[in-house]
């Protein structure tokens, strides 16, 4: 009896196994995968550490700014919630008028604010003098503080120059602290 | 012995050994490749294939536990599964319209070449849905037992039974349908 095709068929497939044509070449491509794939691991993990990196720094930065930026006023807050000593007074008032100064200077629309930064010209100061008279004086008195702080500054105003002047400049280079809060 | 020198290479490969692991793909790149032709029946594949496994294989080797598996079993379980999913993204593909051809009698009797037993098991398994044909291969053409083609596949005992059962009817009817016998 003729045997069955289909053990004929199995035995001819198992009897004839498959090989591949080059081994050499298919070893070799296996190896150059795992070091491709190796190297992609370590360059995805580099990318990773970098960028944890920057957000890491960028966290630590922003939180120190919001530190810093806010300390007085988180203080000054939690003073009068009762449960912190208040900031120095004198600080805090100083901080207060200089804003209350900027505002009145801004205000008048005679004198130019840039980037939180007062522009003075003596031009422009004397105008000031007609239309706001105590601030006039009041700022006069901050430029007379300017020329024993900063003698060299306060030249180039009286020569007619533009100087600037930020708030943080005013309370911490030229003492103009000690003037506004005695 | 042969077992002794494949426990010391696998000891090497999970240590980092190149040159082990180099000795374990040459051991099984034919026999792999031989398995997974006959499942996808298409030579290039077959070879990346069978180097998507072996890279796996590298890579998840210290998860390889000698005392559960055989490594030839276990690499089987990486080849197959890849080997199922290109089956199934080439499912449309693989629809040829082979029932126009008619395969030579001869050919069961004759040696034949990587691409004619391509062919021949291409003819005769096409009908064959992915799960039979997997458990065709790996029962009747590899000759694995039923535990390690339950390890392989994931399939169970009575899936095993059932589709080997069909798949073999099917085959079976189709070679007598198409060979034509000289």
């Amino acid at each position: 009896m003729e045997e069955d095709i289909y053990n004929r068929f199995k035995e001819k497939v198992k009897g004839s196994p498959s090989y591949l044509k080059n081994k050499d070449r298919f070893i070799h491509s296996v190896f150059n995968n795992i070091e491709e794939n190796k190297n992609r691991k370590r360059r995805i993990s580099f990318i990773v550490n970098f960028a944890a990196s920057i957000l890491f720094i960028l966290c630590i930065g922003t939180y120190t700014w919001q530190e810093v930026w806010t300390y007085e006023n988180r203080m000054q807050l939690r003073s009068k919630m009762g449960d912190l000593s208040p900031l120095p007074e004198p600080q805090w008032q100083c901080r207060q008028s200089l804003k209350n100064l900027m505002s009145a200077l801004i205000h008048t629309k005679v004198i130019s604010i840039n980037d939180n930064r007062i522009l003075l010209k003596k031009s422009e100061v004397e105008i000031l003098k007609s239309l706001n008279r105590p601030l006039y004086d009041q700022l006069q008195k901050l430029l007379s503080v300017l020329q024993t702080t900063n003698p060299g500054l306060y030249h180039d105003y009286i020569a007619g120059q533009l100087i600037t002047l930020s708030a943080w400049e005013l309370r911490n280079e030229y003492q103009i602290c000690d003037w506004l809060t005695p | 012995m042969q077992e002794f020198n494949e426990y010391l290479l696998i000891q090497k490969s999970k240590k980092g050994d190149r040159q082990a692991f180099g000795e374990l793909v040459l051991n099984y790149a034919d026999y792999l490749y031989s398995v997974v032709i006959r499942i996808v029946n298409n030579e290039s594949e077959a070879e990346d294939i069978a180097q998507e496994s072996f890279i796996k294989a590298w890579q998840c080797i210290n998860t390889f536990n000698i005392q559960r598996a055989k490594f030839s079993t276990w690499l089987f379980t990486i080849a197959t599964r890849k080997a199922i999913d290109v089956m199934r993204r080439n499912q449309r593909e693989l629809k040829t319209d082979l029932d126009e051809m008619i395969i030579d009698d001869m050919d069961l009797e004759q040696h034949l070449s990587n691409k004619e037993i391509v062919k021949l098991i291409n003819h005769a398994t096409n009908d064959l849905s992915e799960k039979q044909k997997v458990v065709l291969v790996l029962r009747d053409f590899e000759d694995l037992s039923v535990e390690e083609v339950v390890e392989i596949t994931g399939y169970t005992e009575k899936q095993i039974k059932d589709n080997l059962y069909v798949a073999r009817k099917k085959v079976r009817k189709k070679l007598e349908k198409h060979v034509k016998v000289r």
